[in-house]
C-alpha cells in the first residue's frame, strides 16, 4: 500500500518541525551574540532557509518518481551522492538527539522533577516510534489537530504576556557589528530551520505535489513568513519582558516570560504549562519528521525487513548517544567545549549541494 | 497525546505526592545576624487545626544557614517536606541583609538556578532589627495577617512603587524597592535605595511622593500645596533625551483639590489660575527632588543613565567608558502640568 500524506498535512507537519527545535533556547543565545538586534540574524537565517527549501523542493519536483538517494546518485556519482546522503542522515540524527534531550531536560526541570531524565527520554522515543510504526497518514491528521492547538496556544500566550512587556527595553537598535550579526545568524541558521533537511524525504510521499510549483513556493514563503513573525514576536518578547541582560541569563527566558504577572486568575497563575505542552508538541513532531526521515532514507538504502530493523535501532543509536553524552566525561568534555551550533550551521549548505549538482547536470545535458 | 499523557502519568506518579506534601511558600524574608550567617523566614500556608477543605494560615519557617540553598535544604529536613517557591508573591529583604555587599547577587543568582521560582515577584525592604515581623505572623496578629493577604492574595496594592524580581538588574545596578517598617503593626515606610548590589540610602515619605510622581507611579497619592491637599488620581511621567546630555521630564497630573486654603474662584479662569499656580508649586518641588537625586542620594534612580543608552548610545559608550558620571552631568529639565479634574465645590 502507498504510503502517503496530503498536501495540506504537509504544510502542517513541516509548519510545526521549523517551530519546533530551540524554541526554548534560541531567544537567550541569540541575545548574548547580538543583544536587541535578534531581528535581524532570525530574516537572514529566514531567508537562507527559504532559499534552501525552494532549492531542494525544484530538485525533487524536477525529478518525478525517484527518491532522494535515486536523485543524488544521478546528480552526483554513486560515491559523491551517498556521502551526500549519509550528510544529510547523520545530520538528522545530530537534530533528533539535540531534541530529544532538549525536551527531556525541559520536561525533567519543570514538570517531572522527581523522574529521572533518562526515563523521560525513554517516554519520548516510545512515542515516536509508536507513531513512526503507524501510516505516514497518521503523521498528517495529528499534525492537522496539533497545529491548531500550538498555534492558538502559542497566539494566547503572546496576548497573556504582552501586558508585562516594556517596549522600551528594545532600545537601543542596531548597536551590534557584522561579527555579532554572523554569531547571531549561525545560533538560529543551526536549528531555527534545520527541518529543512527532511524536505527531500517527504517530498515524493506527498499527493498531487508534482507539478505544482509555483504553488508550492508561495505556501512556503507564507510557512517561513508565519515562523519568522513567531520566533520574533517570542524574540522580542522576551527582551521586552526580562530585559536583556536577564534574557541572556536564562537558559530557556521563553518560559519566563509566560509565568503571570499581577493576574488576578488563579487559572492563569502558572500558565507556561501552556507552553511547555506546545513545545511537547512541537518537539514530538519534529522528532517524528526527522525520524521518519530516516525511515525513508533506511528503506532506500535497505531491503524492506532490514530497512524496518534500521528504523527500531535508529532510536537506540539516539538513545546511547544521548547517555554517552550524558554520562561520560568525555562526552561532557566534548559538548562542554564545543559550540554545537558552530559545528552544525554548515548544514544550512546542504540543500544548496544538492542544488549545484542539479544545476551542473542540467548543463550539462544541455551541452550533450 | 493519550500515549504521552499515560506514559508520563505513570512515570510521574510513583514519586508524586499531594499538596500537603509540599511547603508552599507566599513569601520570603531574608536577613543576616551579626556573625554573618543568613536567616531566612519563609511564609507558608499551613491548614488550620481542626478545619476542614481548605482553610489555612500563615506560617513561618525559620531556618539559619552561610546560603540560601542551604536554608531551604535545611527548611526541607525540618519539616520533612519539599519547599515549593512556585507560588512566591513576595520577597523582604531586611536592611541587615541588604547592607552587606554581594547578598542581593547571591539571591538573584539563586533565583536564576532555580527554575521552579515565579520570577514576577514584589520586592520589598524591610527595617525590623528586633523580628517583630515574624513575632506578630506568629501572634497571628490581625494587622500583619491583612498586610501580607494584600501582599499574597494581591488586592490592589495601589500607589505602591515596588520593583519586580525581573527589573532589579537594569537602571545601572540602581533600583529602589518600598520600605516597610514594624511599629504597631507593619507598614510601608518610604522607599529603599539600591546601588551596586547594596543598601545606598532611603527615602523619607514626602520624597517617596515625589519619587512615585518621577516615575509615573503617584496614582492615589495625597500632597499638601499652598493652595489645599491635593489628590493626585493619575500621573503620567515621561522622560525625553534632548541631545548633549540634557534630558527632560514631561509630567501630566491629573489632580482633585479636597481642601481649599485659599477664597474659591469657581469660573474657568479661576481653575485655571489655580492648575498654573500647582503646576509652578509641583515643577519647583520635583527641580528641588531632582538636586537632591543628584547630590544628596547620588543614585539614578530616575534611570537617566538607561534613557541616555537607550536614545544615545554612543554617548552612553563614550561616558561610560571615561568614567563620567551620567547623572550629575545631565542637565535635567522638569515641566508638570496640572490638571484639575475635580473639587470639593463641583464637577
Amino acid at each position: 500500500m502507498n504510503d502517503t500524506i496530503t498536501y495540506k498535512q504537509f504544510k502542517c507537519i513541516f509548519t510545526l518541525a521549523f517551530l519546533a527545535l530551540n524554541f526554548l533556547t534560541y531567544a537567550s543565545r541569540l541575545t548574548n551574540a547580538c543583544l536587541t538586534d535578534g531581528i535581524l540574524p532570525i530574516l537572514i537565517t529566514s531567508v537562507i532557509a527559504y532559499a534552501g527549501a525552494c532549492a531542494i523542493i525544484k530538485v525533487m519536483l524536477s525529478h518525478k518518481g525517484m527518491d532522494f538517494r535515486q536523485i543524488l546518485t544521478l546528480l552526483w556519482g554513486k560515491v559523491f551522492g551517498n556521502i551526500v546522503f549519509g550528510i544529510f542522515v547523520l545530520n538528522l540524527f545530530h537534530f533528533s538527539w539535540y531534541a530529544i534531550r532538549l525536551l527531556s531536560e525541559q520536561i525533567g526541570v519543570c514538570m517531572l522533577r522527581n523522574v529521572s531524565v533518562v526515563m523521560i527520554e525513554l517516554i519520548l522515543i516510545l512515542t515516536v516510534l509508536f507513531i513512526g510504526i503507524k501510516r505516514l497518514r497518521t503523521l498528517g491528521n495529528l499534525s492537522q489537530i496539533l497545529i491548531w492547538y500550538a498555534g492558538i496556544n502559542l497566539l494566547l500566550l503572546l496576548l497573556l504576556t504582552s501586558k508585562a512587556a516594556e517596549i522600551k527595553n528594545m532600545l537601543p537598535l542596531f548597536t551590534s557589528g557584522l561579527p555579532e550579526y554572523t554569531r547571531g545568524v549561525l545560533v538560529t541558521s543551526s536549528y531555527l530551520f534545520s527541518a529543512v533537511l527532511a524536505l527531500p524525504f517527504f517530498i515524493p510521499k506527498v499527493e498531487g505535489i508534482y507539478g505544482k510549483n509555483k504553488v508550492i513556493y508561495k505556501d512556503m514563503l507564507i510557512i517561513f513568513a508565519a515562523v519568522f513573525a513567531v520566533y520574533c514576536a517570542f524574540y522580542v518578547m522576551c527582551i521586552s519582558v526580562l530585559g536583556t541582560e536577564f534574557t541572556i541569563d536564562y537558559v530557556f527566558p521563553a518560559l519566563r516570560i509566560v509565568q503571570s504577572d499581577n493576574s488576578h486568575n488563579a487559572f492563569f497563575e502558572r500558565f507556561e504549562i501552556m507552553l511547555l505542552s506546545s513545545v511537547i508538541v512541537m518537539h514530538i513532531m519534529y522528532f517524528s519528521v526527522t525520524l521518519r526521515s530516516v525511515k525513508t532514507a533506511a528503506e532506500s538504502v535497505f531491503n524492506e525487513k532490514n530497512a524496518k530493523i534500521a528504523f527500531f535501532l535508529s532510536p537506540v543509536i539516539v538513545f546511547a548517544v544521548v547517555l554517552f553524552f550524558k554520562n561520560q566525561a568525555i562526552g561532557k568534555i566534548i559538548f562542554q567545549s564545543v559550540d554545537a551550533s558552530n559545528i552544525t550551521a554548515p548544514h544550512a549548505l546542504l540543500p544548496f549541494i544538492v542544488y549545484i549538482g542539479y544545476l551542473l547536470k542540467k548543463r550539462k545535458m544541455k551541452n550533450e | 497525546m493519550t500515549v504521552i499523557s499515560f506514559l508520563f502519568s505513570i512515570a510521574g506518579s510513583s514519586q508524586s505526592g499531594t499538596l500537603n506534601d509540599l511547603n508552599l511558600v507566599n513569601v520570603v524574608i531574608l536577613s543576616q545576624k551579626e556573625d554573618g550567617t543568613l536567616k531566612m523566614d519563609m511564609i507558608v500556608n499551613e491548614k488550620k487545626d481542626g478545619t476542614e477543605g481548605t482553610s489555612f494560615k500563615y506560617a513561618v519557617l525559620t531556618t539559619e544557614g552561610k546560603s540560601i540553598a542551604q536554608c531551604v535544604s535545611l527548611a526541607e529536613i525540618q519539616t520533612g517536606k519539599d519547599v515549593f517557591f512556585g507560588h512566591l508573591k513576595s520577597v523582604i529583604f531586611e536592611l541587615s541583609f541588604l547592607k552587606q555587599e554581594g547578598n542581593i547577587t547571591a539571591f538573584t543568582e539563586y533565583a536564576k538556578r532555580n527554575s521552579c521560582i515565579n520570577h514576577y515577584v514584589t520586592l520589598f525592604a524591610l527595617d525590623d532589627k528586633d523580628e517583630k515581623l515574624t513575632k506578630s505572623i506568629k501572634e497571628e496578629d490581625d494587622k500583619t495577617t491583612n498586610f501580607f493577604n494584600s501582599v499574597v492574595k494581591k488586592y490592589p496594592l495601589e500607589g505602591i512603587y515596588t520593583v519586580k524580581f525581573n527589573q532589579m538588574v537594569n537602571s545601572l545596578g540602581t533600583f529602589c524597592m518600598p520600605l516597610l517598617s514594624v511599629e504597631e503593626s507593619i507598614g510601608f515606610n518610604g522607599v529603599c535605595i539600591m546601588k551596586d548590589d547594596t543598601y545606598k540610602d532611603r527615602l523619607d515619605r514626602q520624597d517617596t511622593k515625589f519619587f512615585k510622581i518621577l516615575t509615573g507611579e503617584a496614582n492615589n497619592v495625597y500632597i499638601k500645596a499652598p493652595e489645599g491637599d491635593i489628590h493626585i488620581h493619575r500621573c503620567i511621567s515621561k522622560l525625553k533625551y534632548r541631545g548633549e546630555d540634557a534630558f527632560s521630564f514631561n509630567i501630566k497630573l491629573s489632580c482633585e483639590i479636597e481642601a481649599y486654603k485659599n477664597p474659591i474662584d469657581l469660573t474657568d479662569n479661576g481653575e485655571k489660575k489655580t492648575e498654573e499656580e500647582l503646576s509652578k508649586f509641583f515643577t519647583a518641588q520635583m527641580e528641588q527632588f531632582i538636586k537632591k537625586i543628584k547630590y544628596k542620594y547620588e543614585a539614578d534612580i530616575a534611570d537617566i543613565g538607561g534613557c541616555l543608552k537607550r536614545y544615545d548610545n554612543d554617548r552612553y559608550r563614550q561616558m561610560t567608558q571615561s568614567g563620567a558620571d551620567i547623572l550629575k552631568m545631565s542637565d535635567v529639565d522638569v515641566k508638570v502640568d496640572v490638571n484639575i479634574i475635580r473639587n470639593e465645590v463641583f464637577k
